[in-house]
């Protein structure tokens, strides 16, 4: 009991903070999403969720989330492979440099998209020189645009935990599975692929919940026109004073974002902390 | 002269899984007692209920008759050494053997006297220092020994001091810590599951069990006189089989098995005839012949091992294992040997069904 | 063993797919054109001179400097104490204290940047700076909470016992023989919060006021009006300093003890 007394006194004024400004807020952010007048209601879920521009956001949102989780992971997993395989000095200048988006600013990050993508920029610029395109095609402001963006943000994320995850797949084992005879494709598919599952998981996970939630990207590369929920939710609460439908996009955010986090959490109990 | 006491402890670490039970025991003053026993024995949370790290649930601690039950670890000064060291990583040596006496706010002066004491006791002059890093594994083990001593403390509790250090390093500091125990007269506790150790170095020695005393006494005693199967088989009684009392004479008794006689003497005198008993037997108390009275088998398998030889012999009782203490190999796999037991070796415990 | 050469060509691709566009950017930000294009024309300096002479930039840098400083410490006072308590004791309540600890990671950060704007407007009417400041608080607790236990995990608790065993107060103990031996931990925490906060977005967004702005939340607002490439030029500096601040970390204490938790 003397433990509990003092877990508790230490822990204390991070559990008022918390409490205060994170439980509280949410909470109300939450309340305020089901009441009206007086009374309760799901009369502005009903709202929100009639509107076209939420359902576009909300499909893209998902659509966009899966696309860039599909393809971190489909290019992630043989270039976290070639990392793992590297020796120590090298693995670690390696992933130094990739974690170089995930630590910059991100309106830097995005906008050096901008150049590449931008009317004058250097994929325009490429395409008019070798007679590709008469005139400038438009990259920017397209989902294709905010994708790009995203995979450069998240990729880091799904090659961390692949990496890492294919850290922990002893080497003797795939050499032990081509021993007995497994040539080198299957050898990676029957051993190496199941034992790194885990990081898959984790990695797929963050991606898409990272997608699915990131502001700045869809904000510079999608423009005001090609909405996603984080996009909208701004929007609404900002540009077009809709609080009440920003409330709702805010919690259908939220519910996406915790429900993805139980799902990992039952599944790999251990590693999701 | 008795010195600490645990008086009816009772203690755990989770509601309702006491790891000890109402647990006596005592150490006179001047005493080197160790704890012995296998893993989860409860010798570790004896050894922590009495530095004041878990607070039993019922009981009292009481040293020279003072209640230190709620006395708190930090003011009890009882020094500690722990399996792993647990030396202060950033501190030097001679801050990590200064650090209790700063605690006591001992002048500066004495403080450097002291801890050059301490050091010269445990052999260490020359490394005041050094950082714990770049120390040597024994070296970490002799400025755990003079941080605890240092403070003079009224009990040294040592928690598997040696068995991180490889065993001819461990035979070396077990012969020393005896030597600082003795010179410097402290009582002290010893945590060990290594038998060996534990008789070399102990006074007395107390033999724990599933939070229980299991034996307790003179080292020779558990050693020689094993009371129950349990504490046989701790101490190394690895050959067993069923037999029956057939006849007692004067401190000696006639067993039978398979058809087979062997003598015992010593223990469980008061057996009757006709009882049922388990006979424990060293392999170092069993010779092997190649022909006369005893139990006949044959030779499975040997292994040298250096100093002695063993062989694994099939018998009518089973496989026993026999140990000579030979550098030669003297029986081959294959021939017929016959087994004698020294009777004075021999124990035997009343069966009652089960042997646990 | 060999790496098969299609992951390793894989692999140049990931890289030149992360790393590209950076180094698009620092070529562009040394042109001489008044509008971004590519390639960029000629060699200058001016756009460099000009971002750090523009009172906007310097007055948001130093909020976000500030900001970076006060809620990371803060995270720290909050978080080391709380790390403690999850490490070395078991209590009941541990499992849920965890989950809400590391939750604010889970939340998107719009949303809670949204939540709190509400909670500052409805409920409680603090004064800009000091939004921005809870509000980061929050943001980073998690991520002190995280690498301090991890690194408190590391530390054998024996060697805290020993220190009591030999007469100091657990508190005395913790100051002289815990906390030293975590400074790499505090560091790791410390960076990682610091650069978390410094490139945060969705809570500045909502959260910023009049006259109080983030940088990244200043660079934003400036590129809704130009397309000159002022913001390229301070964004070369801020990748610039984002790989200064890796290789040190990478130096003094190692890539995995901060990010691994």
């Amino acid at each position: 009991m003397l433990a509990t007394r003092k877990a508790f006194i230490l822990s204390a004024p991070a559990l008022v903070v918390l409490v205060a400004f994170f439980v509280v807020p949410l909470a109300l952010t939450l309340v305020e999403s089901l009441r009206d007048g007086g009374g309760w209601t799901l009369e502005r879920y009903a709202s929100v969720l009639s509107q076209r521009s939420f359902r576009v956001a909300l499909v893209r949102s998902l659509k966009l989330g899966a696309l860039v989780t599909g393809i971190a992971a489909l290019v992630g997993y043989p270039a976290a492979y070639a990392i793992s395989k590297l020796e120590r000095g090298k693995r670690t200048l390696l992933m130094s440099l990739i974690i170089l988006p995930l630590m910059t600013n991100p309106v830097a990050r995005t906008y050096a998209w901008f150049v590449v993508m931008g009317r004058h920029g250097i994929i325009n610029r490429g395409l008019l020189a070798l007679g590709l395109a008469e005139r400038p095609i438009k990259i920017l402001y397209t989902e294709g645009a905010i994708a790009v963006g995203l995979l450069q943000l998240f990729l880091p994320l799904m090659l961390l935990s692949l990496v890492s995850a294919l850290e922990n797949v002893p080497a003797e084992l795939e050499e032990a599975a081509r021993s007995l005879g497994a040539n080198g494709f299957r050898a990676f598919r029957r051993v190496v692929l199941p034992l790194s599952a885990d990081g898959l998981v984790i990695g797929g996970t963050l991606v898409f919940t990272g997608s699915i939630t990131a502001y700045v990207t869809p904000a510079i590369l999608g423009g005001t026109r090609v909405l996603m929920l984080s996009t909208l939710l701004y929007q609404k609460a900002m540009t077009l004073m809709d609080w009440e439908g920003a409330t709702v996009v805010a919690v259908v955010m939220l519910l996406l974002a915790v429900g993805l986090n139980a799902l990992l959490r039952r599944l790999r109990p251990r590693e999701a902390m | 002269m008795e010195y600490l006491r645990l008086d009816h402890i009772t203690v755990g670490y989770r509601k309702g899984e006491p790891v000890l039970t109402d647990f006596s025991m005592a150490v006179g003053e001047g005493e080197l007692l160790s704890l012995l026993g296998p893993s989860g024995c409860g010798k570790t949370t004896t050894l922590r209920t009495v530095a004041g790290f878990v607070l039993p649930w019922k009981g009292k601690v009481l040293l020279q008759g003072r209640d230190y039950t709620r006395v708190p670890p930090h003011r009890r000064g009882f020094g500690l050494v722990y399996q792993n060291y647990a030396l202060f990583p950033h501190l030097t040596v001679f801050e990590n053997v200064a650090f209790g006496l700063r605690m006591r706010r001992v002048p500066r002066e004495e403080i450097r006297e002291r801890v050059a004491e301490a050091l010269r006791m445990v052999k260490l002059e020359g490394l005041e220092k050094r950082l714990p890093g770049q120390l040597s594994g024994g070296q970490r083990q002799r400025v755990a020994l003079a941080r605890a001593l240092v403070i003079r403390p009224k009990l040294l509790l040592l928690d598997e001091p040696l068995s991180n250090l490889d065993a001819k390093l461990r035979a070396g500091m077990r012969t020393e810590l005896k030597r600082i125990q003795r010179e410097l007269g402290v009582t002290a506790i010893y945590v060990t599951h290594d038998q060996a150790e534990a008789m070399a170095l102990s006074d007395r020695v107390i033999l724990m069990r599933e939070g229980r005393i299991e034996q307790e006494g003179a080292p020779e005693e558990i050693y020689f006189r094993p009371a129950t199967p349990f504490v046989a088989d701790f101490m190394g009684f690895t050959n067993r089989f069923s037999a029956r009392v057939e006849a007692v004479t004067e401190g000696m008794m006639v067993l039978s098995a398979g058809g087979m006689r062997i003598r015992a003497s010593r223990a469980g005198t008061d057996l009757p005839p006709g009882s049922g008993v388990t006979v424990a037997i060293r392999p170092s108390s069993l010779r092997l012949y190649r022909g006369g009275e005893g139990i006949p088998g044959e030779v499975v398998s040997h292994a040298f091992q250096g100093e002695s030889v063993q062989y694994l012999v099939s018998t009518e009782l089973g496989e026993l294992i026999v140990v000579h203490p030979e550098t030669t190999v003297e029986f081959s796999p294959g021939e017929a040997v016959v087994v004698r037991a020294d009777p004075e070796e021999v124990v035997v415990f009343p069966r009652k069904g089960d042997e646990g | 063993m060999r790496v098969p050469r299609s992951a390793l060509a894989v692999l140049s691709l990931v890289l030149l797919f992360l790393l590209g566009p950076f180094l698009i950017l620092f070529w562009s930000s040394f042109g001489t054109q008044a509008s971004l294009a590519f390639p960029p024309k000629g060699f200058t300096l001016y756009w460099f001179r000009k971002v750090l002479g523009m009172r906007m930039f310097v007055d948001a840098f130093r909020v976000s400097v500030l900001l970076a400083f006060a809620s990371t410490g803060a995270a720290l006072l909050l978080g080391v104490p709380a790390a403690y308590a999850l490490v070395r004791f078991a209590f009941p309540g541990k499992g849920f204290l965890e989950l809400l600890f590391t939750s604010p990671i889970v939340v998107p950060g719009l949303v809670l940047g949204f939540a709190l704007l509400s909670f500052f407007t409805a409920v409680a009417r603090y004064p800009v700076p000091l939004r921005l400041f809870l509000g980061h608080m929050v943001l980073l607790f998690p991520y002190t909470v995280r690498v301090i236990s991890a690194s408190l995990r590391n530390f054998d608790p024996a060697v805290e016992e020993a220190a009591v065993s030999l007469g100091a107060p657990r508190w005395v103990a913790f100051l002289r023989i815990v906390l030293p031996n975590l400074r790499a931990g505090v560091m790791a925490a410390f960076i990682l919060a610091f650069i978390t906060s410094f490139n945060n977005v969705p809570i500045s967004l909502f959260l910023s006021g009049p006259g109080v702005t983030t940088l990244p939340i200043q660079m934003l607002t400036y590129m809704e009006y130009y397309y000159d490439p002022t913001i390229a030029a301070l964004s070369t500096l801020l990748i610039l300093f984002t790989v200064a601040i890796i290789q040190l970390v990478e130096k003094t204490l190692g890539l995995s003890t901060t990010l691994g938790g």
